[in-house]
């Protein structure tokens, strides 16, 4: 299964204030991230698939890839709530 | 040495306020070009467009108000021009339009005065959300009517005495230069005499047809002394009321918390000009967008200029490390028409002077 995050999504972070957000150009919705979401959001961006992106945070975090798995699969239950992704069958 | 890992979190945020400071959202709407009056210090250089059809200008009034709904704001918007009432038939659908949507606070209507007559005050009356209706003068009679054209001095004393009578409550904005600065006190004792309520005050910026007059700008020592004298003036005056929320008015008294204010730009405004393009204020005329083809949240979250306007680090001189980042930040189109850099310090600004 492939995920792809929307077109309509815009991902900043604000230097100025060190905060993170998603915002949805379609529909107005704005989300705050935390700098894990963030950098899972731009590796869903860059077409990344789930194995790759739980691989590059465990090990840069140095936490188990389970753990990021399950992570991972929050923050897209998440997204999907919102319909801010679509996934496809391979 | 490795970041702490945290859950990755996601969580939606209901209104904007972690991006504006202000829980309202104003739209300076020019819905058409057209103007019956060649005022010599406008800022507009083509008075040609009629602007956007009924059915187009209704459509974005809709997005608009949906967009300050799903923020969870308060909008306002200011119908102007050009002169609007020359569309006056559109002005008043808009209106009605802006009656029935519940998250619009108010509405003012900025216009020259001279079209309005019996008939359009009998309809302005049908609508709520109007505020105030806003008018321009520069001065007493014979400095206004250099300006604004022979006769309006009286032809806008006029209106103001006809609509005050009829129960609306009527602004005044004076655009300070050098070749008024010493009428500001005097108008404002005129406009006590005919009922105008608010007195609003702002800096000449020359721009489309005043772009060669620069001249006309104040010092920042000239600009001290009218905002001195304006403040011991309207500290104790209730009619007019002078709306002292414009930047670098914090500077006269920092414990003052009813003066003062944070430039809009990027912060809790947009301007829409007749064609649909979208600028962060009307003197800044760097255009984000086009409201037919861009959302104004695609504008609004997405445009690098907003964000560079959102950081202070991105200020520069004297601005940058200025302790009344929070209330002020200098006028960011004053900063772009006098040294073509809008992050630059406000040129009018006194602090620190030598």
């Amino acid at each position: 299964m492939s995920i792809e995050l929307s077109e309509e999504i815009y991902l900043k972070h604000d230097e100025g204030t060190d905060c993170y957000y998603l915002f949805c150009i379609s529909n107005g919705k704005h989300f705050s991230l935390n700098k894990t979401s963030y950098d899972i959001l731009m590796f869903l961006k860059m077409g990344k698939d789930k194995q790759e992106i739980a691989e590059f945070i465990s090990n840069h975090y140095n936490i188990t890839l389970e753990l990021c798995k399950k992570d991972i699969d929050a923050l897209i239950d998440v997204l999907k709530e919102n319909n801010l992704l679509t996934t496809k069958e391979i | 040495m490795l970041s702490k890992y945290k859950f990755a979190e996601v969580s939606l945020m209901l209104d904007n306020h972690e991006l504006d400071h202000q829980n309202e959202f104003y739209f300076q709407w020019h819905i058409t070009d057209r103007c019956n009056l060649r005022c010599k210090h406008c800022y507009h250089d083509n008075y040609q467009q009629m602007g956007l059809n009924i059915s187009q200008l209704l459509k974005i009034g809709e997005h608009l108000c949906d967009a300050i709904k799903n923020w969870g704001k308060i909008g306002s918007f200011s119908i102007t021009g050009g002169e609007p009432f020359i569309r006056k038939d559109d002005v008043m659908q808009l209106l009605d339009y802006f009656d029935n949507r519940e998250e619009i606070g108010h509405v003012d209507i900025l216009t020259n005065g001279t079209l309005i007559d019996q008939q359009i005050i009998n309809d302005l009356k049908r609508y709520k959300k109007i505020r105030r209706i806003q008018f321009s003068l520069e001065g007493l009679e014979e400095t206004n009517d250099k300006i604004r054209g022979n006769g309006s001095f009286d032809v806008i004393t006029s209106k103001i005495k006809q609509l005050t009578i009829m129960g609306f409550k009527t602004s005044v904005m004076m655009t300070i230069a050098k070749y008024n600065k010493d009428e500001v006190i005097p108008l404002a004792e005129k406009l006590a005499e005919i009922g105008v309520e608010y007195f609003i005050l702002d800096r000449f910026i020359p721009e489309g047809q005043s772009a060669d007059m620069k001249k006309s700008v104040l010092d920042s020592i000239e600009i001290k002394e009218i905002y001195q004298k304006c403040y011991s003036y309207f500290k104790n005056t209730l009619k007019p009321r002078m709306l002292l929320y414009r930047t670098l008015f914090c500077l006269l008294n920092p414990e003052d918390k009813h003066i003062g204010a944070i430039c809009s730009v990027g912060n809790n405004a947009l301007t829409i000009m007749p064609n649909g393009d979208v600028f962060p204020c009307r003197r800044l005329p760097i255009k984000l967008g086009n409201i037919l083809k861009n959302s104004v949240y695609e504008i609004w979250y997405t445009h690098p200029l907003l964000w560079e306007f959102r950081d202070p680090n991105n200020l520069k001189g004297k601005c940058k490390h200025c302790e009344y980042i929070p209330v002020c930040r200098g006028c960011r189109a004053f900063a772009y028409a006098i040294t073509g850099d809008y992050l630059e310090a406000d040129p009018q600004c006194w602090k620190d002077n030598n």
